[in-house]
């Protein structure tokens, strides 16, 4: 409502009042606005935790009167839907949802995920007719008042639903009543109206709504000191980390544990790659404790990705039935109920507690005091030139007689360089970032799927042994389900020979001149000085026996494979030893949100 | 989307009051229901207080310049929308006699309302005439009240008759389709001796006369003074239940809802 309107008196006299006083007008009377009862409501915003509905450009409301409980979801060009929501209880999986149009809309963008309510207002309802001069209802409306909204006179706002074949009738009525300064909103206006409405009672509680706690910080210009700029970038990171704690505890969805492995991999992959602005001391025992998540994390995760994947597979099996694999599903769900425990023990447990509060400590400090002499700008040209490089030249050597190792390390440097495009995007060109982005994606899904398709295979197999050893002889494995699983293997093997023939081209496509220029864009010439550590420490002691110099290349897993480059360190793959869980997710993968996979 | 037509040769036996009734219950049950009232005399539009005005008339609307969707209006019940009726449906079968298939005109009128509706109601002028053989093609159930009386199947019988006389070819030669026929004795007064037999035997005789009766009651009339389905001004009146119980019967021959 613009300023400068007069303020009408509350409640539903006032909306008599104005509608009565209107008189006739285009053939249009109004003789009489009939009032029903005065209903108490509440409302409950729900989405999963990382936005995909509001990324969806839906609104997904609970609405409670009473007893009863209705769903509806606004929104993406279908209007609304609505089903009743009867004994259904938050957070819940779209499987929990009742059977329905609503439940179809909203399966494919949540997936996986649980909806969470979000927050909710509550107030009064009181329905209107308005009445012709043959005394039939020709416009409904129902006046809200929202409690506790700061609205002074407590007016409310005037739903005003259409009845068909009334148009004047609802036109009237609604010039009426914004005249006389009422917020009309029209029900007709689907899309736009329940959208901003959600959106602001959001905002209201505080939420940012679209926004996921991994997304980098805006603040970062290229001219900002590099360690401050990679202190803020991980500070993201963790706040990924932290926030998807919670819901890996509770184990609302397998999303939960999958966000929080992305956090601790980017936040790997970060020191790794830009790790050598910040206090060495810090950094080391930083890498120590990820390392130490990230192992904590697989188990389950590999047990949620089998899981996951198998009714896809399940589906390719011709020779044998789906349900041959159910021993399969049996043993893997006994083992995930293990795992789990041992996680939330270990996310419950004061190592990790004192992990997160220490390191936000020095990230803040960094963050706050850092003054590095290199800008970040320059840093991320002199990153992005190194792993490219690091990627391409080995790529350009890969023949058709090369062995599948070549390929998993090629894999990893690819790895690395969408880490880095993807940890100096606030400061990269974000058209060529996109785009190099894109071009490397395409190589790195067939490196995925050549690499993933050979992990499963020998994943099911070493199963089928578990699977035989631990059954013994009492209740032996059933024969059809060890066959099945060799078909399966036999697929799997099929896929990894695909991927392996499309390679080629797939790379050439990103060495071509056109993509080329691209990484000149991105990487203009710099003169990088050798990183000055500026912020002293004081919080993290180096573990006994380890010395640690100030521009030491510090290892962040495993010895072997480390190599250093001027400063930077590149460890073998910062992500997850092969066939952990390293793959991005197996189903309903984040749209558009850059997880590092 | 169903079609039902309520349907019979003789006039005053309760066709609007059935049609009316049963269009609020299904509307009630959360289909999307629309009523057309096809009565130039226009009771079931008068009953929801809509102007008796159709804008183009018969001719527009059965020419097809006029859509069926614009001329629909909300009713006071949620969820039950109507097409009122209009003096000039007098001229309706002259207006479908000029057409090359007459029959299948008015199925033709309402197949664009599938997308919106999941049932459509036709309530029907007491006649045998080129409207009524539309009405038969288009319905996928007609509804047919009968007053208990010695003659009463007699009239169901010309029905049939009439049906199978459809199927053979109808006035403009082509086959007729053959709804399923659905009788309830209506206006049952428990006082008669006559009424009370007719109830109890006419059911076991016939399988397409409901077992659901509709007895006389005052308060059925009243709803000319309300100006509303008995089923809303009076919701636990004994005339709500036999009207339920009927609408029940309807909607499981019709796969609308699942037995209850
Ligand atoms: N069950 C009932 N009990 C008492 N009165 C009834 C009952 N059903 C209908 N009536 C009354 O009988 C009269 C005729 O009913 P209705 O208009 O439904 O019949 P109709 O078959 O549609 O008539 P028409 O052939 O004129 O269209 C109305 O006045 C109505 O109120
Ligand atoms: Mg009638």
């Amino acid at each position: 409502m613009s300023a400068g309107r007069p303020i009408p008196p509350a409640g539903v006299d006032a909306v008599r009042r104005v509608l009565l006083g209107a008189g006739t007008a285009g053939g249009v009377r109004i003789t009489d606005v009939r009032t029903g009862a005065s209903r108490r409501w509440r409302r409950t915003w729900l989405d999963s935790a990382d936005w995909r509905l509001h990324r969806n450009g839906l609104a997904l409301e609970l609405h409670r009167t009473g007893a009863t409980g209705r769903l509806v979801v606004h929104g993406a060009g279908a209007g609304e839907l609505a089903c009743p929501a009867d004994g259904v209880t938050f957070p819940c999986r779209v499987a929990g949802l009742p059977a329905g149009e609503l439940r179809d809309r909203l399966a494919a963008p949540l997936a996986l995920r649980a909806l969470l309510p979000l927050t909710d207002l509550s107030g009064t309802a009181d329905d209107l007719a308005v009445l012709d001069e043959r005394e039939k209802t020709v416009v409904r409306l129902t006046l809200e008042t929202v409690e506790a909204s700061g609205d002074p006179a407590g007016r409310g706002a005037l739903r005003l639903d259409e009845v068909r074949g009334y148009p004047e009738h609802a036109r009237r009525v609604t010039a009426t009543l914004r005249a006389a300064g009422f917020d009309v909103r029209v029900v007709g206006d689907r899309l736009a109206r329940p959208l901003a409405e959600a959106e602001s009672a959001l905002r209201a509680a505080g939420l940012d709504p679209g926004r996921l706690p991994g997304d980098l910080p805006r603040r970062i210009a290229p001219d900002t000191p590099a360690d401050r700029a990679v202190a803020m970038v991980l500070s993201a990171f963790l706040d990924e980390l932290e926030a998807a704690v919670p819901g890996t505890i509770a184990d609302l969805d397998p999303e939960f544990l999958h966000d929080l492995r992305v956090a601790v991999r980017r936040s790997r992959a970060a020191l790794a790659l830009a790790g050598d602005v910040l206090p060495a001391v810090a950094v080391e025992a930083a890498a120590r404790e990820l390392t130490w998540l990230g192992d904590l994390t697989t188990p389950l995760r590999d047990l949620d990705v089998h899981l996951l994947d198998l009714p896809e597979l399940a589906t390719r099996l011709t020779a044998f039935a789906p349900a041959d694999l159910d021993p399969l599903a049996a043993h893997l769900t006994r083992h995930r109920e293990r795992e789990r425990r041992l996680l939330v023990r270990g996310l419950r447990s004061p190592r990790f507690a004192r992990f997160v509060a220490e390191w936000r400590a020095v990230l803040e400090r960094v963050a706050a005091e850092g003054a590095e002499g290199t800008a970040v700008g320059e840093l991320a040209a002199d990153r992005v030139r190194r792993a490219d490089r690091r990627f391409v030249r080995p790529g350009r050597r890969i023949t058709d007689s090369s062995s599948p190792r070549h390929l998993h390390r090629l894999r990893k440097r690819g790895k690395e360089l969408r880490y880095v495009l993807e940890l100096f995007a606030p400061v990269l060109d974000r058209g060529h970032q996109r785009a190099l982005v894109r071009e490397l994606k395409a190589v790195q899904d067939v490196l995925g799927v050549f690499q993933d398709s050979e992990v499963q295979q020998e994943t099911i197999s070493g199963l089928a042994e578990r699977m035989i050893a631990e059954n013994g002889s009492d209740a032996p494995v059933p024969v059809g389900t060890l066959l099945a699983m060799g078909e399966l293997v036999t697929h799997l093997r099929q896929d990894q020979d695909t991927a392996r023939a499309a390679f080629g081209a797939r790379f050439a496509a990103f060495v071509r001149p056109r993509v080329r220029r691209h990484v000149t864009a991105l990487t203009p010439p710099t003169r990088i000085t050798p990183p000055v550590r500026a912020v002293p420490l004081t919080r993290a002691a180096p573990p006994a026996g380890v010395t640690v110099s100030v521009g030491d290349a510090v290892p962040v897993r495993g010895v072997g494979d480390v190599v250093s480059t001027g400063g930077v360190v590149v460890p073998g793959d910062p992500v997850a030893p092969a066939g952990s869980g390293s793959r991005s997710r197996p189903v309903g993968a984040r749209a558009g949100a850059g997880s590092a996979g | 989307m169903k079609v039902v037509a309520t349907y019979a040769i003789k006039g005053g036996v309760g066709k609007t009051t059935a049609a009316v009734n049963l269009a609020a219950l299904a509307a009630a049950d959360g289909l999307r229901t629309v009523l057309w009232d096809l009565d130039p005399q226009g009771s079931a539009t008068f009953l929801f207080r809509v102007r008796p005005r159709v804008r183009g008339g018969a001719r527009g609307l059965v020419r097809g310049r006029r859509p069926l969707d614009e001329a629909v209006k909300g009713t006071d019940v949620i969820g039950l929308d109507l097409v009122p009726a209009d003096f000039r449906y007098r001229t309706l079968d002259l207006e479908l006699d000029a057409m090359r298939k007459p029959t299948r005109a008015l199925r033709r009128l309402v197949e664009p309302l599938a997308d919106e509706y999941d049932l459509v109601v036709l309530d029907c002028p007491p006649s045998v005439s080129l409207v009524s053989e539309s009405v038969v093609h288009a319905a996928d159930l007609l509804l047919v009240p009968l007053i208990p009386a010695t003659m009463a199947t007699r009239s169901l019988d010309q029905l049939v008759e009439f049906l199978d006389a459809l199927g053979a070819g109808g006035h403009d030669g082509a086959a007729v389709r053959r709804p399923e026929v659905l009788a309830f004795l209506s206006m049952v007064d428990r006082r008669k001796r006559l009424h009370r037999e007719l109830a109890e035997t006419l059911p076991k005789e016939l399988d397409t006369i409901s077992e659901v009766v509709i007895p006389a009651l005052s308060v059925v009339e009243r709803m000319a003074d309300e100006r509303s389905p008995v089923t809303v001004f009076a919701p636990r009146s004994p005339a709500t239940a036999a009207y339920t119980r009927l609408w029940t019967e309807v909607a499981c021959r019709l796969g609308l809802l699942e037995a209850r």
